[in-house]
């Protein structure tokens, strides 16, 4: 059996190292890189402190990947990652945390004087709460993940408005099917896109 | 575990714990940069705007392959679990990559595994870490050396500069010191052994791509010929045929130029002639410092070519005044000094080839004597004074004369061909029929023997130079007309030029200077 035995230092043991849930990292990390407008370098089980955000009751957040949206200039994207591979399970559950983390983090940004623009991006290759499906990333949905699921992620703030706007379009679900990647452009062709495209910049 | 892999890991660690962007993939590259280059010293090093990307590589590595230019990207990974890495090597191994992650992968080098199978047969996809490239930069984390300070183990900084140009499938620590163990002989002064070489080609075979494999073999071929462990030559040499690279050059070649065994041994050096040329050999100035060439320069004196030669006095021949050559003299004489502390290798009273300075340089009695591939690195003088036609014509007739213009008192006489043609017995004629006393600023000769085709040989004295065409002419043929030029003091230049037994020269060896 292989194992990383020798100097496994940058593993963090703010999350437990999952294999379906490195498996999901990786498919999101691959799928989203593939779009060429978007790169995710850093993970949580290697760079646990730069994946880590902080909401306003003071508690760390730990997201599976983290990089940027290329664009002038970039915008930060934090990447939940969930590698479930049938329906139910405690999926919705975690969303509603992932709402109202999205909006503590947002509001401690504004509290500190600067908005960071960060993006937070669900992906799942499984759907869930389907009968809700329209409404995942409303900002009525973000309320309630605060008011009825997480109020503690509030800290005994109140609710802003012009917040929860902000921090609800901030916010996105993506479903990727496993045999998505099967219809993605090769590492070799995307590299020759990119070299045309230069996303990124100069190289 | 070496000091060097210590070093990189807590590099590697310190960055990685991080909180900026920035300091992580600054941190975490210039540290895989050390490795790279501590490596390939000779590769040109980029850092790409990339970091862990799926398709763009972090660094790629560059470097000139006897003139050809040749690059390996290198994509950083975090660690090498199996089913990402086997996809990588699918999906990466047209570009030929070395994948190389942050952490080590503790398997056995004899274990089998599926990565281990899918990164051999993506035949150039290196899959490795960056301790192994820490071990294998310092394998016995000290550099073994001999009492005369060269490198004991030229096959293992072969093997070192090669690793990441052409090593294939997957290299853990324990490879890396399988394949450090098979480059450098058990003890030191062992010879190479068939043994030891059979040991060595079978690794380099399983871990380096057949090109650098069959490149790797040949060193080791040259090597045990050079050092006279074995007397089947050149053919019996895998991969006969091609340039050696520069990194070959720059070890190989003064590693055996300090063993009396292959210095006195021609044809090796005729052999590793044939596979450079005398500008490759400028560029290794500073690797052969201080050294005696000739048992390498003389062998291929006929087949090498080049542009320029020209013809100084040399101050340092005059054992009264003790005077040595200096850096203004040789400015004097228009020479470009890019490094003055070569010229202790010039004043040096023996007849030998040496590289200094970027050329070819050897004394001859009261002259030094300087060749170059391209001629505009020997400038030339502006105002040495005319030859004397009848003390010169001796010394022509070994050659073919295509022109010569005479500056008599009364007359002036301008003796040419049409074409390429011998023009001495015209000169004879006229010199014997018409009284006078004649100068000569420039001949064109040609040796009969020389290929038409490149052109004659203007000899220069009032610049002091000889200078071929277009297609330059063999460092023979420049040697015979410089001795033109040296017609004022005539002085035996054939210890330059004749293939005979080459013993060291006190210079170049430092115990006997000591002694």
């Amino acid at each position: 059996m292989i194992t990383q035995g020798r100097y496994p230092a940058y593993m963090s043991v703010a999350e437990p190292i999952q294999q379906k849930g490195i498996d999901g990292a990786d498919l999101a990390k691959r799928w989203l890189e593939s779009t060429t407008w978007i790169e995710l370098p850093f993970d949580a089980y290697h760079n646990a402190p730069i994946c880590q955000l902080t909401r306003l009751d003071g508690k760390k957040k730990l997201y599976d990947l983290f990089g940027c949206i290329y664009g002038s200039p970039k915008t930060p994207l934090y990447i939940e990652s969930k590698g479930y591979d049938s329906v139910g399970g405690k999926q919705a559950k975690e969303y509603w945390e992932f709402l109202a983390n999205a909006y503590s983090i947002t509001a401690q940004d504004l509290k500190d004087g600067l908005d960071a623009r960060r993006e937070f991006w669900w992906i799942t290759r499984m759907p869930f709460s389907s009968t809700d499906w329209a409404d995942l990333t409303t900002a009525e949905r973000m309320k309630t993940a605060l008011e009825a699921h997480h109020p503690e992620a509030l800290a005994d703030n109140e609710i802003n408005v012009d917040t929860l706007a902000i921090a609800a379009a901030r916010v996105e679900v993506f479903v990727v099917n496993r045999r998505q990647e099967d219809f993605m452009l090769t590492p070799q062709e995307l590299a020759l896109v990119e070299s045309t495209l230069n996303r990124k910049g100069m190289r | 575990m070496s000091t060097r892999s210590l070093a990189v890991t807590e590099q590697i660690r310190s960055a990685m714990a991080s909180n900026n962007p920035d300091d992580i993939v600054n941190g975490v590259k210039q540290a895989v940069a050390q490795e790279v280059t501590s490596l390939s010293p000779d590769a040109n090093v980029v850092l790409t705007n990339y970091f862990n990307h799926t398709y763009m590589p972090d660094l790629v590595v560059e470097w000139n392959d006897a003139g050809k230019r040749d690059e390996r990207p290198i994509f950083l990974r975090n660690d090498l679990r199996p089913e990402a890495t086997e996809r990588d090597v699918r999906s990466l191994a047209r570009q030929e990559p070395v994948v190389l992650s942050l952490t080590a992968l503790d398997e056995p080098s004899v274990a089998s595994s599926p990565l281990r199978e899918q990164a051999r047969e993506a035949n150039r996809v290196l899959v490795t870490d960056v301790v192994s490239l820490a071990d294998m930069a310092t394998p016995f984390d000290t550099q073994r050396s001999t009492s005369r300070g060269r490198e004991e183990a030229p096959l293992l900084r072969l093997v070192q500069a090669n690793l990441l140009k052409g090593g294939r499938g997957l290299l853990t620590p324990h490879d890396i010191e399988r394949l450090a163990q098979s480059a450098t002989p058990p003890e030191t002064g062992t010879a190479l052994t068939e043994q030891f070489l059979a040991t060595f080609q079978e690794t380099a075979d399983e871990m380096f791509a057949p090109d650098a494999s069959l490149r790797l073999r040949r060193s080791a071929e040259l090597l045990r010929l050079g050092l006279g462990l074995s007397t089947d030559i050149i053919d019996s040499i895998a991969g006969g045929s091609g340039e050696l690279s520069e990194v070959e050059l720059r070890v190989l070649i003064p590693y055996l130029l300090v063993d009396e065994t292959a210095r006195a041994n021609t044809r090796l050096w005729h052999y590793i002639g044939s596979m450079m040329s005398l500008e490759r050999l400028e560029e290794l100035g500073n690797a052969l410092a201080e050294m005696d060439v000739t048992p390498l320069v003389v062998p291929n004196l006929e087949t090498w070519t080049g542009k320029r030669a020209q013809l100084v006095l040399n101050n340092s021949y005059d054992e009264d005044s003790n005077v040595a050559i200096s850096a203004s003299m040789l400015r004097t004489a228009d020479f470009e000094m890019e490094d003055e502390s070569e010229l202790a290798g010039l004043n040096r009273g023996d007849s030998f080839w040496s590289i200094n300075n970027r050329l070819l340089t050897a004394d001859a009695g009261p002259w030094r004597l300087f060749i170059a591939s391209d001629a505009r690195r020997l400038k030339g003088r502006t105002a040495s004074a005319a030859a004397n036609w009848d003390d010169i014509s001796p010394l022509i007739s070994e050659f073919a004369l295509d022109s010569v213009d005479l500056r008599g008192l009364s007359r002036r006489i301008y003796v040419g061909a049409e074409g390429s043609g011998d023009v001495s017995s015209d000169v004879v004629r006229i010199r014997s029929s018409i009284d006078d006393s004649y100068q000569v600023t420039k001949v064109h000769v040609r040796r009969p023997d020389d290929d038409e085709k490149l052109g004659n040989l203007n000899v220069d004295f009032t610049e002091m130079t000889v200078t071929a065409g277009r297609g330059g002419a063999s460092i023979a043929s420049l040697v015979r007309a410089a001795e033109l030029l040296a017609h004022s003091q005539p002085s035996d230049f054939s210890a330059l030029t004749a293939a005979q037994a080459l013993p060291l020269t006190g210079a170049t060896d430092p115990e006997s200077e000591s002694a």
